[in-house]
């Protein structure tokens, strides 16, 4: 009986429902089979899928309120993409290319993995900034420029970020 | 209307490919492999998310362009893993023993 009632948590439920999804959008058409063949493929893969399926706590975006602050947090994300690239295609096409490559080593606590994942692929994406590690808690962030180097610290992401794990 | 989307379709195309070209044009003027990475990431986001974005506006609202915002959402997670392992390979290279030591683990 326990063995079936883990198979109905929460996060076995929205895995489910994304696959399922997933499968509609690439399906060529919508009909009675397709979507019994994706029902059975998606059940079969999330019972594959137990031992390395993300549990709730690790995914606080599965929560409607931080569902919210996460949209918001990706049009911020996409502005900054747009401001990186433009930042970036100056440095290159100007002809001196005014760059002050340095290490910096950025201190921010996460909690969980998911989150410094997402963290650290956000900062890849932003302007003039590449993750090379993390260790620990530490964030070992290659800058292209000074500027760049400088807004690190405390940025609007990690603020974001430190949202998306507070409690309620 | 047609002209409308037309125009947009060729200003995103054009966005597209100027990003793609200051990309590759960072990869051969950088310095280094950090640097190149930078030019190299920065610019392919956007450069393959304007693209994808023109052929989205190009096909309207349809099942196409759902694929299509799928391809953009998966692109976009994994460049930033991508030169994340790189450029990971890249300093423990430069940095000697720990680095070893990390890969071995995880080979292991």
């Amino acid at each position: 009986m326990k063995a079936i009632k883990l198979l109905f948590a929460k996060k076995n439920i929205i895995l489910l429902l994304l696959l399922f999804a997933f499968w509609l959008i690439l399906s060529p058409s919508v009909s009675l089979q397709s979507v019994i063949i994706g029902i059975i493929v998606s059940i079969l893969v999330v019972l594959y899928s137990q031992d390395v399926v993300f549990s709730e706590e690790e995914v606080t975006i599965y929560a409607i309120s931080k569902l919210r602050i996460f949209i918001r947090y990706l049009f911020t994300l996409l502005w900054e993409i747009v401001k990186a690239n433009i930042d970036v295609a100056k440095v290159v096409l100007s002809p001196k290319m005014p760059i002050s490559p340095s290490f910096i080593k950025v201190h921010a606590v996460f909690k969980n993995d998911v989150n410094k994942v997402i963290y650290a692929n956000s900062v890849t994406l932003t302007p003039g900034t590449l993750t090379v590690d993390v260790r620990g808690d530490e964030y070992i962030i290659h800058a292209l420029t000074d500027a760049a180097a400088e807004g690190m610290d405390n940025s609007i992401l990690e603020q974001y970020v430190r949202k998306l794990e507070a409690d309620k | 209307m047609d002209l409308i989307q037309g125009i947009i379709v060729v200003l995103l195309t054009l966005g597209g490919a100027f990003f793609f070209l200051v990309g590759t044009l960072g990869l051969i003027r950088m310095p280094d492999v950090y640097c190149r990475m930078h030019a190299t990431t920065k610019c392919d986001t956007l450069g393959a998310g304007l693209a994808l974005l023109a052929l989205m506006v190009y096909k309207g609202l349809s099942i196409v362009s759902l694929k299509l915002l799928l391809v953009i959402v998966f692109i976009w997670l994994t460049n930033p893993t991508a030169a994340h392992i790189i450029s990971k390979a890249e300093y423990n290279k430069d940095n000697g023993s720990n680095g070893d030591r990390q890969n071995n683990e995880l080979l292991s």
